[in-house]
């Protein structure tokens, strides 16, 4: 019979690690809390046994929603026997959480873990005393460097198929017997080998007992009532009081700890300069604008590795369209097969693929900045902007997840605790420009002559639009409420592990490189098909016919709704917006078919063809802001979806983050216009100033559901 | 939000008059202090919990600021906001 293991501990502990190290996957890890949002499964190496990797939780009483993930699983699914991984460093928070798996009354193991690192700080921890103390196998290891794993297997297989159940915990004398009463009065009503768990729940008057078993707490009032009275305290604090009393004298007996020595204030040196009231900010656009110059920057004096690799990759891709072209030409390749092989396979996939070195660029830095433990700090920076617009600091983790890819980044929403702010920032984490939009990032970044702000602008106008968002959104019914109190681990700063940043970075460019070879491939012989033939498919000449085309009839209706913006009636540019709903890579993979027609589609020219049409840096910008802003791929609708449970609510979402995009790509185009002396016709004027308008009404409306902002203690 | 911590100033006056406390929010850059009590909402003390913010916790200021702080706390660094600090009440 397979056996199922959960796999269980705190936040930021090393749990993928170790689900990694003992499974084999390779599931994406990080330096900071929550990066597992739901549970994974896996095969342990060698054994007949699934692990379940569940995300981390400090307690048994779950705050957040992908806390009660874990907490129902190891409730409700009964696995065979738990892992409880616990952070050696951090002992006598971690242990916490043991005690209340062991009240479970489910056999486990405890696999002590960042062992290295305890012994590198000088400390020494007996994991006998501490087994011996609790009665379960305790296993020291080390999950990132892979010591001890095989000892680890073998003591949790011993514990699976032995069924050997922790002892109990056994605390005071009042306790005990407040803890007997309430077993007494739950018996028959839960499962009976979790029976200690539930009597303390009832104890600490926890909703998960208290509306499966009504009336139990009422008939061991009297006993809580003389606990209470004895300790001077309510009686989920006595419990907790209790545990943590326990674990302090056998940590305290098991643990060295060396003297500490100059390591931990300079982490708190870096903290107090990097999460400082004024400079927190600025230090942070600079980095992020680092980032952004080392990746796209291209300008007279100085080319940036990403930009210089992206050229020489792009000039490698044009060789080898022109071989191909010629290749067709000897060997008399029909027209319409070159076309497509040509002008709409290569052109189109090749157009986004050029982008690569860029995006590898761009991830390697940002994985760096994650790993080092940097980004946990700005969501603590950010918490003071965002408090002060009534959203928590803890939706700029979902922001960041988003710059990879918005999918994941729409479902790390989970972590927020109040049901308003996870709402509102699931319908706008795609504001932020995630890896699919960084072709059309570069390629107006080169329009506008290598120019690297415009993707500073793109991901901190997302920043401020989510920022609006919640000021505008509040303001409505249904996703009026204060954002939790913020309260965050900030993980320490370590040196980055080289395979994982390899990994992060080889996982982040595959599912792109694999994105150009399916979606893309497949939307660029379409987008081919459907731009050389009319509605009664006949081929039709590209240099004179393509207006006829099927693509450029369609592309026209829609190119009206764009005028004001100023993108003229370019059916081209209607096209690429509305194939970019399939994947944003899109956007310039169209591009790449419909306006360079020759076998020359690389960045530069996609660049140089918008901007051409698009005739002025105003209309650039209105173009790029309203196809970075608007609704995200069908991917990441659906992640939505996911996340706001109805069709309704998601659709109002797409509605809305269209509406936002089009009202900014307007404004942006009539100001930015009006200052560089584009002749822009009275309309766009009219309809951005209605935009300006009904936007500033709306942010400073009166909220009718904002409680007074806290007084200052 | 403001009705709670008027409760608050009641209750820490009232409940713990024999040990002289003060908010959380009141310590200085360095400072340490232990927990005497949390107010707030329930679900926010049981989480504090499981970070380890009990009674006779001792807890260092590690970063103040206006709008946020650092804590260290049992080994690890927490970082909380304003009115959550307000919450929390310390002796010295």
């Amino acid at each position: 019979m397979t056996l199922t293991i959960a796999l269980a501990g705190n936040p930021n502990c090393g749990k993928t690690t170790l689900f990694n190290a003992l499974t084999g996957s390779s599931q994406r890890v990080g330096n900071w809390p929550g990066v597992t949002i739901d549970k994974k499964v896996g095969r342990i190496r060698g054994c007949d046994a699934e692990l379940v990797d569940l995300p981390g939780i400090y307690s048994l009483s779950p705050y957040s929603p992908e806390e009660i993930v874990s907490r129902n699983y190891i409730v409700n699914e009964k696995p065979d026997a738990i892992i409880n991984i616990v952070d050696a460093t951090n002992l006598e928070r971690n242990l916490y959480l043991s005690l209340q798996i062991i009240d479970m009354g489910i056999p486990m193991v405890i696999a002590m873990n960042m062992m290295d690192e305890v012994e590198k700080a000088g400390d020494h921890i007996d994991s006998d005393l501490i087994a011996k103390s609790f009665g379960i196998s305790v296993i020291p290891i080390s999950a990132a460097k892979k010591e001890n794993i095989d000892k680890l297997v073998g003591a949790i297989m011993d514990a699976a198929t032995s069924r050997k159940v922790p002892p109990h915990v056994i605390y005071d004398d009042t306790i005990e017997s407040t803890a007997q009463e309430a077993e007494n009065a739950l018996k028959g009503k839960v499962p009976e080998e979790n029976i200690r768990f539930y009597a303390f729940k009832l104890i600490d008057d926890d909703p998960l007992v208290n509306e499966s078993v009504p009336g139990a707490r009422e008939s061991i009032m009297g006993s809580i009532r003389r606990m209470e009275e004895e300790y001077d305290d309510s009686a989920d604090s006595i419990i907790a009081d209790s545990r943590y009393r326990k674990i302090t004298e056998v940590v305290d007996a098991a643990v060295k700890r060396a003297p500490r020595d100059e390591r931990g204030s300079l982490s708190d040196r870096v903290d107090r300069i990097v999460t400082h009231r004024i400079i927190g900010i600025p230090i942070f656009i600079v980095v992020i604008a680092m980032v952004y110059f080392l990746a796209l920057y291209d300008g007279e004096s100085f080319t940036s590795p990403g930009a210089w690799a992206t050229g020489c990759f792009n000039d490698w891709f044009a060789e080898m369209s022109a071989d191909l072209s010629e290749w067709c030409d000897e060997n008399d390749v029909s027209e319409i097969t070159s076309g497509i092989l040509i002008d709409g396979i290569m052109a189109g996939v090749g157009a986004v693929l050029g982008f690569l070195p860029q995006i590898a660029i761009m991830f390697t830095l940002l994985i760096i900045l994650e790993e080092v433990g940097y980004m946990a700090r700005v969501a603590f920076v950010m918490d003071r902007i965002f408090r002060y617009f009534n959203l928590s600091g803890k939706s700029f983790i979902p922001l960041l997840v988003g710059t990879g890819c918005g999918v994941p980044g729409v479902m790390s929403a989970r972590t927020i605790e109040s049901e308003s702010d996870r709402r509102i920032t699931a319908m706008t984490v795609t504001f932020m420009p995630c890896s699919a939009k960084l072709p059309i990032i570069s390629a107006i970044a080169g329009a506008l002559a290598g120019n690297m702000w415009v993707a500073v602008y793109a991901y901190f106008m997302g920043i401020v639009l989510v920022i609006f968002s919640g000021i505008i959104l509040k303001k409505f019914k249904r996703l009026a409420g204060n954002p939790a109190p913020f309260i965050m681990e900030l993980p320490p700063y370590h040196i980055p592990k080289l395979y994982g940043v390899l990994k992060g970075i080889f996982d982040r460019c595959w599912a792109f490189v694999k994105k150009a070879f399916t979606v893309v491939l497949l939307a660029s012989v379409i987008i081919w098909f459907l731009c050389h033939f009319d509605f009664a498919l006949n081929y039709l000449d590209p240099e004179t016919e393509m207006e006829d085309s099927i693509l450029a009839t369609l592309g026209g209706y829609i190119a009206y709704i764009f005028i004001p913006l100023g993108w003229e009636n370019h059916w081209e540019l209607a096209a690429s917006t509305i194939t970019g709903l399939m994947a944003k890579e899109n956007i310039v993979a169209t591009l790449g078919v419909v306006l360079v027609g020759d076998s020359e589609a690389t960045i530069s020219s996609v660049s140089d063809a918008l901007a051409v049409m698009l005739g002025n840096e105003a209309a650039i910008l209105s173009f790029f802001s309203f196809n970075i802003f608007c609704a995200p791929c069908v991917a990441a609708i659906g992640a939505i979806h996911r996340e706001l449970d109805t069709w309704g609510a998601t659709g109002l979402a797409v509605l809305y983050q269209c509406t936002v995009s089009y009202c900014i790509a307007i404004i942006v185009y009539a100001v930015y216009g009006t200052i560089i002396g584009v002749d822009i016709d009275w309309y766009t004027y009219a309809l951005a100033a209605v935009d300006v308008v009904i936007l500033a009404y709306l942010l400073v409306a009166k909220d009718p559901f904002r409680q007074k902002r806290e007084a200052k203690a | 939000m403001a009705k709670e911590s008027l409760n608050l100033n009641v209750d820490s006056t009232a409940d713990v008059s024999h040990v002289p406390s003060i908010p959380l929010s009141f310590l200085r850059n360095g400072e340490s202090g232990k927990v005497v009590r949390i107010s707030g909402k329930c679900e926010v003390k049981r989480f504090l919990e499981g970070l380890g913010f009990i009674p006779g916790t001792s807890i260092r200021m590690v970063n103040l600021d206006k709008s946020g702080r650092i804590l260290e706390v049992r080994g690890s660094r927490i970082a909380i906001d304003e009115g959550m600090a307000a919450k929390i009440m310390v002796t010295q």
